[in-house]
């Protein structure tokens, strides 16, 4: 477990590169994975800033049950950045490249259980982008909605809306 | 939904309780021993999803309406509608109207005439085989304002919403042209009062008493007179003219009736008075050869210049400064149909969109001609004094004291 932490850190170059400010804080993901970063990165998150302060500062080691290892990194790549002010629009296009729709989501939860507006706006905008052109299946299935029109009511809705209905993409290519 | 009162407020008071409850809940915790921040909410609470919906354009917002009860509500909820027409960057596309089949096609014009995804829309409250002269035509925030059988329509084609207006009270019989009168027309938004009006300005030559200056309150539901408040022009081509929307004033050339003096008449929308512009210099064609209208951020008029075979497009830089006029752009004619060209919007990149009466086209701001498409829908129904298009910004608006009257409507 160790050398996991070690190296996921090393990857993100968190900390050791600056022994000489402030005690580090710990953030551990749901796994168990702990993330080692800069006071200044912990500011970048309210949720966790605020339990800082409540705290007077003496509890620096942070559980987020809810953010997996797998998203947490991609949190704390886009804080760094966020801080550098080096947030270009070339910069969120190769971050949410890599990203499946999934993984998006996963990533605006998270944004928002931390409470880091920038980022969250960031991700709505992306969502918004990815299910633009979905059909109503899709959106439902995505955000784990039950469909609570009768049939005939959604029958009538959809006759109604029809010019909208043209031009969807279909369901089954995109899920990466 | 009636919940939010004011959207965007709400959003922060939400945002501030959550913060709140947080530390709260955090000192809780403390007292317990336990260091674990709460549980995320479900995702489909509605705030994260107004976030995501916030982001959408009219069309997909329409589309899910489909997809549950609550996401109805939402999308349909005024307020929504009205922080998202606010923060959402704007998508413009032209509208061609056929009272005839009860239909409307868009088309998006941005970068090019994009016919292959053009928006085919049945609008069954149109009266088959009535009059369809659409000689006036005009829209603000996504409504269409155009001319229909006995009276006029508003109408958001996206939403369906519509509203027919009957004509003024001291409008001549019902029918535009049998009359004496020289009318102008004009629609727009009074965001003071977060009303929508319809302005018409009518007078009988070398009679002023029997000119008025009337509008129609969406809010009110009336027409009203300006009392004491004659409207002193003439126009000097015989077709009723509808004017150019800009600053939330409606413009329209006209002619002092006594001298004969070229003006532009503008109506502002929030003072509800009447006042004038002087013509500016140097433009030196007739008025009925020239028309206002909106070019990227500035009111502008373009000239005719048949005997050289151009259009001039002038600007006024800064509005209501007699000296900011200035001559931008020239188009040369020498490519176009023998038809009258009109320019109907420019593009987000400067490209000016105009039709001959059967084509659209579309030039660079240097006047070079860069497209033209012989596609309008319903060509048959286009009539000399005018073409049933218009550019039109999407919106999920309703008028007021109207929400969600469309879908209901559409079925009788």
């Amino acid at each position: 477990m160790a050398e996991e932490v070690s190296s996921q850190m090393n990857s993100l170059s968190i900390s050791e590169t600056n022994p000489s400010s402030s005690a580090t804080i710990s953030l551990v993901s749901g796994d168990d994975i702990v993330f080692k970063v800069e006071p200044t990165i912990a500011k970048e998150m309210e949720t966790v800033q605020s339990f800082i302060d409540e705290t007077d500062g003496k509890i620096t080691t942070i559980p987020l049950p809810n953010i997996s290892s797998h998203d947490l990194p991609y949190v704390i790549e886009y804080c760094e950045k966020s801080i550098a002010g080096k947030i270009t629009k070339e910069f969120e296009a190769e971050f949410v490249k890599k990203l499946n729709n999934e993984e998006v989501k996963e990533l605006f939860l998270a944004a928002n259980y931390l409470n880091i507006k920038k980022l969250l706006d960031f991700l709505s905008q992306v969502i918004a982008d990815r299910i633009a052109n979905k059909s109503v299946e899709y959106v439902r299935r995505y955000f784990g909605i039950e469909n609570d029109f009768t049939p005939e009511e959604e029958a009538k809705l959809r006759e109604e809306l029809a010019w909208t209905f043209t031009g969807v993409d279909p369901d089954d290519e995109d899920e990466n | 939904m009636r919940r939010f009162m004011n959207f965007m407020l709400l959003a922060q008071q939400t945002m501030r309780k959550r913060r709140r409850r947080e530390r709260l809940m955090e000192k809780k915790k403390r007292k317990t021993k336990m260091v674990t921040p709460i549980p995320p909410k479900p995702f489909v609470h509605e705030e994260l999803i107004i976030e995501i919906l916030l982001c959408l354009p009219v069309k997909s917002l329409i589309r899910f309406q489909c997809v549950s009860k609550q996401w109805f509500s939402l999308i349909s909820d005024p307020n929504f509608v009205k922080s998202h027409f606010q923060l959402t960057p704007h998508t413009r596309r032209i509208e061609f109207i056929s009272s005839d089949f009860g239909q409307t096609t868009s088309i998006d014009f941005e970068e090019q005439f994009d016919l292959e995804n053009a928006f085919v829309k049945q609008c069954n409250f149109f009266h088959p085989h009535v009059d369809s002269l659409i000689q006036i035509i005009s829209s603000c925030r996504g409504f269409i304002f155009f001319h229909h059988s006995s009276g006029f329509c508003i109408l958001n084609p996206c939403t369906k919403v519509h509203k027919q207006i009957p004509l003024a009270p001291g409008e001549f019989e019902t029918n535009l042209e049998l009359r004496y009168f020289y009318y102008l027309y004009g629609f727009g938004y009074d965001p003071l009062r977060d009303d929508y009006l319809v302005v018409s300005l009518s007078c009988i030559p070398a009679e002023e008493d029997l000119s008025r200056v009337e509008y129609f309150s969406l809010k009110d539901n009336k027409w009203k007179q300006i009392e004491d408040t004659y409207f002193l022009y003439t126009i000097d081509k015989i077709d009723p003219r509808v004017g150019s929307l800009y600053n939330n004033a409606i413009h329209w050339l006209a002619l002092h009736s006594d001298s004969l003096v070229e003006v532009i008449v503008v109506f502002d929308l929030t003072e509800r008075e009447l006042f004038e512009m002087p013509y500016p210099n140097g433009v030196e064609h007739k008025s009925d050869h020239c028309e206002l209208w909106v070019f990227g951020e500035f009111l502008s008029l373009w000239a005719m210049d048949c005997e050289n075979s151009k259009i001039e497009i002038w600007l006024m830089k800064e509005y209501n400064v007699h000296s900011s006029w200035i001559k931008a752009i020239v188009l040369p004619m020498n490519i176009l149909s023998p038809h009258q060209f009109s320019p109907i919007c420019s593009t987000k990149y400067g490209d000016i969109i105009g039709t001959d009466g059967s084509r659209l086209m579309r030039y660079t701001d240097k006047g070079e001609f860069i497209e033209g498409s012989s596609y309008i829908p319903f060509a048959d129904t286009a009539v000399s004094s005018g073409f049933p298009s218009i550019m039109y910004t999407e919106s999920l608006l309703s008028l007021p004291g109207d929400h969600m009257q469309a879908y209901e409507d559409d079925s009788d």
